[in-house]
């Protein structure tokens, strides 16, 4: 399926083109969104994180003419920014370090009584900081490249490849015992 | 193994208003009796419809149409028994008032979406979820004698229902507005939303000609001729025969039929429809006039037959059947004795879906009948066919070319999907490579296909849906439970013969099958609960010696991640009204 080109979509957008807003937003809405996430904003805070990184855009398009192929990367690292100001503000300081990544809830409601239930919550939960935050942003739809990744989560594109698979492989291995249950449950 | 199924369905709630106020004035008796019938006409109408009352709670009746079997019309089958009901109560009322000086006022509301729905064996253990709270809310919201329908529903509905939209409204215990629709009417027709089949016809000059000879060889005799034209659903059946309608007006009397998908007399009524407009074309020159009285066949059949012979003695008679999946067994009869008994002149044209050979092989009785294959578009015919329903200046050639491949050449979804992104938005969105939500009008006609297997093909499909569009049986084999493992590779063989699988290219690897469309297998996939999907891509990760360990292990965390409350979508974004403002004043 031939994707429409990001510096078509850009330049349509930068030439007041409402498709073409609309396309960017498409296209990495998500990445902003998990950007956020990622940086342990709570769903209003990476709204306003959000909507700020969007607003930025819509300001600075006219002025990152040569950037059209890379208004991922740059809508990534805005997001950070945003997210990263937001997290000082609330907490009184200009900097901020990031708070965990997307706190999964305790589980949802009756989630306690069942077993399984509770050890597939519990494997999220217990992921390393730094997995669930790399895999927050990898895992978007539709899947961003690694510069975008880099950007959103200010790491080495170099070691990108080399960290999801360590993290999707501790996640394999804390899923094992689930998944041998979950055989035995089926025969 | 499948418990539980994800699935749309739509759900009537109907409450009596006041029935506070009704059992003070009534004796408890006399109110038991009231409410004994009303919830007796509520279950006839419901049933009449193919919705299943799923409980009685308190003075509310709830409905639930698309279990146990979906169906494409669910939506349009829920409206139109919510617009039953309120006649019929409101002729229960003219009983209740001369016995008992009561009238009861029922207020009803309709909702459409998703739920997760129990295994079918084990009763209805059904889900409900929001789909039922907002139609709930729906219900809470409307005047007595109201009917209130949910957006979601109505987008399904829109070209059958007359209504009026009411100002949206917050729920209680609600965040979200929910917009609503009062319902006035039911205007008919069987289509909830309307097919274009005015649009310029793509492709198909293959088929055309070849009905054109047929219309030759049934003219120059000696016997009548049966051709049936099969498809998926929205491949272009009903496109194709009104075409040929319109070429062969030319020099046959057409006379067109159509099976509705449900209801108590559509054999009749599809004699019906084919009667008045032969009584019409019998310009003196008649037969007496055939009874379509279906409940005796003897004398109908011949009396069709007859009066269809007597019209082609001055001119070709062609009568086209179209959604034949649909027909009662009755009418099939009636095909198949027109096509051994009747003369020259008359050529039957029968549309339905792959299923009918299933359990009407056709023209079985004389020699075989013709049958036509009806094919996908190919891209650019479906591209071609995009531009055309929107008009090129609307529909940029690049979203066009996204739309037709997304539509795998359906000219149903690509009617759809135009329709739906022109709904949403006013124009249609660039963006997102193609991967657009799935037309509600869609999502029902690929679920169908998908609730009308077994449960051992389901399990087989949805573990298939796991490894990709495009599998190798053996990589499903080692996703299954133990004791399907060796049926595997029959099952993917009865399924292909279903036509929801193809066998796919070699390149693709030895013994590799596809889904006939990516949103059969998306549907498959989706309907899985997302625990059991994660579940499966770990399993698939540890089973599956190949390089997509990866992938499976990323969607596995993905939707766990959602389970454990990470939203997936991002928020609604602002629109800019002058996204390059700067560069207007740079």
């Amino acid at each position: 399926m031939g994707a429409i080109d990001v510096r078509d979509l850009a330049r349509a957008a930068a030439a007041g083109d409402q498709h073409g807003w609309d396309g960017l937003v498409e296209r990495f809405g998500e990445l902003v969104w998990s950007t956020t996430r990622a940086y342990g904003l709570s769903p209003g805070e990476g709204a306003d994180a959000a909507q700020t990184t969007w607003l930025r855009l819509a300001e600075q398009l006219g002025h990152l003419k040569d950037q059209h192929e890379r208004i991922g990367v740059w809508l990534a690292a805005t997001a950070r920014r945003e997210s990263l100001r937001l997290l000082g503000a609330a907490r009184g300081v200009a900097a901020a370090t990031p708070r965990p990544a997307t706190e999964p809830p305790p589980g949802p409601p009756g989630a306690g009584e069942q077993g399984r239930e509770a050890l597939l919550w519990r494997v999220v939960r217990e992921l390393p900081e730094h997995c669930r935050r790399l895999l927050r942003v990898l895992l978007t739809v539709p899947p961003p490249s690694h510069d975008e990744v880099s950007a959103a989560l200010d790491l080495p594109v170099a070691g990108i490849a080399a960290a999801r698979d360590a993290c999707l492989q501790d996640f394999r291995h804390r899923m094992s015992d689930f998944s041998i249950r979950a055989d035995a449950d089926d025969s | 193994m499948q418990r539980e199924v994800r699935k749309t369905v739509s759900v009537v709630f109907s409450d009596v208003a006041g029935s506070t106020a009704l059992a003070e004035q009534l004796d408890p008796e006399s109110l038991r009796r009231a409410m004994t019938r009303y919830f007796e006409v509520a279950r006839r109408v419901h049933q009449r419809h193919g919705g299943v009352v799923e409980k009685f709670i308190g003075d509310a009746v709830m409905a639930v149409f698309g279990i146990p079997h979906v169906h494409e019309d669910d939506a349009l089958r829920a409206v139109r028994a919510a617009c039953e009901l309120r006649e019929e109560v409101a002729s229960l009322n003219r009983e209740l008032e001369r016995e008992l000086g009561v009238a009861l006022h029922v207020r009803t509301g309709v909702n459409t979406g998703l739920v997760l729905a129990g295994d079918e064996h084990e009763g209805h253990a059904f889900v409900g979820g929001d789909t039922v709270n907002v139609a709930a809310r729906l219900e809470h919201a409307a005047g007595p004698g109201e009917v209130l329908v949910g957006e979601a529903t109505h987008r399904l509905v829109a070209d059958a229902v007359r209504v009026e939209p009411v100002a949206p409204f917050v729920p209680r215990g609600k965040t979200a507005p929910v917009a609503a629709f009062r319902l006035l009417e039911v205007t008919g027709g069987t289509a909830g939303l309307a097919r274009r089949l005015d649009a310029p016809l793509v492709g198909r000059a293959r088929e055309l000609d070849a009905l054109d000879r047929l219309l030759d060889r049934a003219a120059g005799g000696p016997a009548c001729e049966l051709v049936t034209i099969l498809g998926e659903a929205g491949v272009g059946k009903s496109r194709l025969l009104r075409a040929f309608a319109e070429r062969a007006r030319r020099r046959a009397l057409v006379l067109t039929g159509g099976c509705p998908p449900y209801g108590e007399s559509a054999a009749a009524e599809v004699v019906g429809q084919l009667l008045a407009q032969a009584g019409r074309a019998g310009d003196g020159a008649r037969s007496p006039e055939p009874d379509a009285d279906v409940t005796d066949p003897r004398s109908m059949f011949r009396g069709v037959r007859r009066l269809l012979e007597s019209l082609a003695r001055t001119r070709p008679v062609v009568v086209l059947l179209d959604d034949v999946h649909h027909a009662e067994q009755v009418l099939l009869d009636l095909v198949d004795y027109l096509h051994a008994f009747a003369g020259a002149g008359l050529l039957l044209v029968v549309a339905a879906r792959r299923e009918l050979p299933a359990r009407w092989p056709g023209g079985s009785v004389r020699a075989a009948g013709t049958v036509l294959d009806l094919e996908p578009l190919s891209e650019e015919e479906a591209a071609e066919l995009a531009a055309g329903l929107l008009g090129p200046d609307r529909l940029p050639a690049a979203t066009a070319r996204q739309v037709a491949a997304w539509a795998e050449g359906n000219p149903l979804f690509v009617e759809q999907l135009l329709r739906d992104l022109a709904d949403r938005d006013g124009d249609v969105p660039l963006g997102r490579g193609g991967a657009w939500p799935v037309p509600p009008a869609v999502e029902a006609l690929v679920a169908v296909e998908l609730d009308r297997l077994t449960a051992e093909e389901r399990t087989v499909l949805e573990l298939a849906s796991v490894v990709g569009r495009v599998f190798d049986w053996r990589s499903v084999a080692a996703l299954a439970p133990a004791p399907l493992g060796p049926r595997v590779v029959g099952v993917l063989l009865a399924l292909t013969r279903r036509n929801l699988l193809q066998v796919a290219d070699r390149r693709h690897g030895e013994d590799a099958f596809s889904f006939r469309h990516h949103l059969l297998r998306d549907a498959a996939y989706q309907a899985i609960p997302k625990r059991e999907r994660a579940i499966l891509h770990v399993r698939a990760a540890d089973q599956l010696h190949d390089d997509t360990a990866e992938h499976h292990l990323g969607q596995a965390y993905r939707l766990l991640a959602q389970l454990a409350g990470d939203e997936p979508r991002p928020v609604p974004v602002v629109r800019p009204l002058r996204p390059a403002a700067a560069e207007v004043t740079a």
